[in-house]
């Protein structure tokens, strides 16, 4: 009897072995198939550049400061109602390219775009294009808050006026009063409209330079750096701010934290250099990067 | 009770995280359900039913261990919120265990002899699935309802389960000790015995992992660990 049952058990382990070694044996195999890297020494973007329906299209794009060039040949797509982050070590280009999307680069002397860039198809360093329109269009939030030395008003108000967007004080009042609300600052200034706007707190000021932008009616929100003045609480404030503006508007945002930008965005591109070395979907580039490059910055690995 | 994040799609991922766990608690504790009905009807169909629909558990534990890493990696989550999406990975983790055992259990249900009468060690295994089944349900709204008193009272009900597979255990080492003729039947038995013992471990596991996110320390043996 004893023999029967060591025989009964004997089988159990066997079949439990074999089911063990199938397990070990494809488990090595998996091993086998990992996945390899792009090189450092390799700059070709990787990654796809492109979206489905953009908002704004950049092909071939080379900036210069004189002799200097700071971007090499960058092609990418601003999609519709997402948040693309930029990331990169300063120095890398990031704000470069940014800037030139509004070509806000105009206006230092020696810097000079070649290239294609589009919004909604329209090329905005054609010949026609002027460019006040296009800055409202293509709207920026700064690193420092810049509120203007008016009223919190008449800081929103400024940017409709000037565009002709409201026909009578009604309507600049309630464009006003949307930018505030859009921005999330209403609440907290409807009952001081007419003080000045510098009298503000940090993140309200910033809040009120995203309501300043958003009074004008824009495609697109760049954002240079808008959190790196700004404590914890104002800037996850801003962060809620942006997952309700993508809604409405494409956000481009540049920003040294890569925390902050596997946060906020939905695609984020790597730049190293001038080069565009990776774009991806967010949760993508921060778990599995494709370019050695992208993965040794995230993980803290500077060469 | 904790307040909500400043970004609401902060507290969108977690609850998010929460209901994939809620769903792989309920489709575990079914294919609990399933194979015991399986057994006690001896039903051969039935079992490999269960099976076969354990692939189903295994793939919602890929998808939110994905899900997991991809909060980690975006949220930089800290303190209670790191504790969840780690408590998180690990309870998917034990959830799919219990579903393998669940499905072991079906796998031996064709050892049995049909012609043999095993009411009584049937019924003593229906009933820790019972038990198993209660448990499984209990701690998951613990988890859901961050409720540390009752998953502490799931832990310690492990217990009555490892008092049943004991009895059971003496009851079927007499049987084959006199009907050697059926071993393959008793040893079937003590598998799936042993199977059910097993969830109920897993479960106290799950408990453990309750009592860790709340607290930062894990419950093990009726003490909380000296830091």
């Amino acid at each position: 009897m004893v023999d029967c049952i060591m025989d009964t058990l004997y089988q159990e382990i066997a079949d439990m072995d074999k089911t063990t070694e199938n397990r070990i044996s494809h488990s090595g195999a998996a091993i086998e198939r990992g996945r390899t890297l792009v090189a450092r020494e390799n700059r070709e973007t990787v990654g796809n550049i492109t979206v489905k329906d953009p908002r704004m299209t950049c092909r071939n794009v080379n900036v210069y400061y004189g002799e200097k060039q700071a971007i090499k040949n960058v092609s990418l797509d601003i999609g519709r109602n997402e948040v693309l982050a930029m990331i990169g070590p300063s120095g890398c280009g990031k704000s470069t390219f940014l800037r030139c999307l509004n070509r806000m680069n105009d206006t230092i002397e020696s810097c000079r775009v070649t290239g294609q860039i589009a919004l909604d198809g329209a090329d905005i360093y054609d010949k026609s294009i002027d460019v006040v329109p296009l800055r409202a269009q293509v709207g920026m939030v700064f690193q420092k808050p810049n509120p203007f030395p008016k009223s919190i008003y008449d800081n929103i108000a400024y940017g409709p006026k000037i565009h002709g967007l409201a026909q009578n004080k009604a309507e600049l009042d309630h464009i006003v009063e949307t930018s505030l609300k859009k921005a999330g600052l209403w609440d907290e200034v409807n009952d001081s409209l007419d003080h000045p706007g510098t009298g503000l707190s940090g993140g309200q000021q910033q809040r009120l330079c995203i309501a300043r932008t958003i009074a004008v009616n824009p495609e697109v929100i760049l954002m240079d750096e808008p959190c790196s003045a700004l404590d914890p609480i104002a800037t996850a404030v801003i962060e809620d701010l942006i997952d309700e503006l993508r809604e409405q508007y494409s956000i481009a945002i540049v920003t040294h934290s890569m925390q902050q930008a596997s946060r906020v965005s939905q695609r984020t591109a790597y730049f190293h250099l001038g080069d565009l070395i990776e774009v991806g979907p967010t949760d993508q580039i921060f778990t599995r990067p494709n370019h050695q490059l992208t993965e040794d910055y995230i993980t803290g690995r500077f060469g | 009770m904790s307040t909500r994040h400043i970004v609401k799609s902060y507290d969108g991922d977690l609850n998010q995280l929460k209901s994939k766990l809620s769903e792989m608690g309920k489709e575990t504790a079914d294919q609990i359900s399933q194979a015991a009905k399986a057994l006690l009807n001896r039903d051969g169909g039935m079992a490999d039913v269960v099976i076969v629909c354990d692939e189903k558990v295994n793939v919602l534990q890929q998808d939110i261990e994905e899900f997991g890493i991809q909060i980690l990696a975006t949220r930089q989550p800290l303190a209670q919120d790191l504790r969840g999406v780690i408590a998180g990975l690990k309870m998917a983790s034990d959830l799919e265990r219990i579903a393998d055992y669940a499905a072991n259990i079906a796998r031996h249900i064709p050892d049995l002899d049909h012609h043999l009468e095993l009411d009584q060690p049937i019924a003593a295994i229906f009933e820790m699935t019972e038990h198993t089944i209660k448990m499984l349900t209990d701690v998951m709204a613990a988890f859901s309802a961050g409720d540390v008193h009752k998953a502490i009272d799931v832990w310690h009900r492990d217990g009555q389960v490892d008092g049943i597979y004991a009895d059971l255990l003496g009851d079927l080492r007499m049987r084959m000790s006199e009907d050697s003729d059926n071993i393959k039947s008793y040893t079937g038995l003590i598998f799936i015995a042993r199977c059910c013992e097993r969830i109920g471990d897993h479960i106290t596991n799950l408990a453990e992992n309750v009592h860790y996110i709340e607290h930062g320390q894990t419950y093990i043996n009726g003490k909380v660990p000296l830091s």
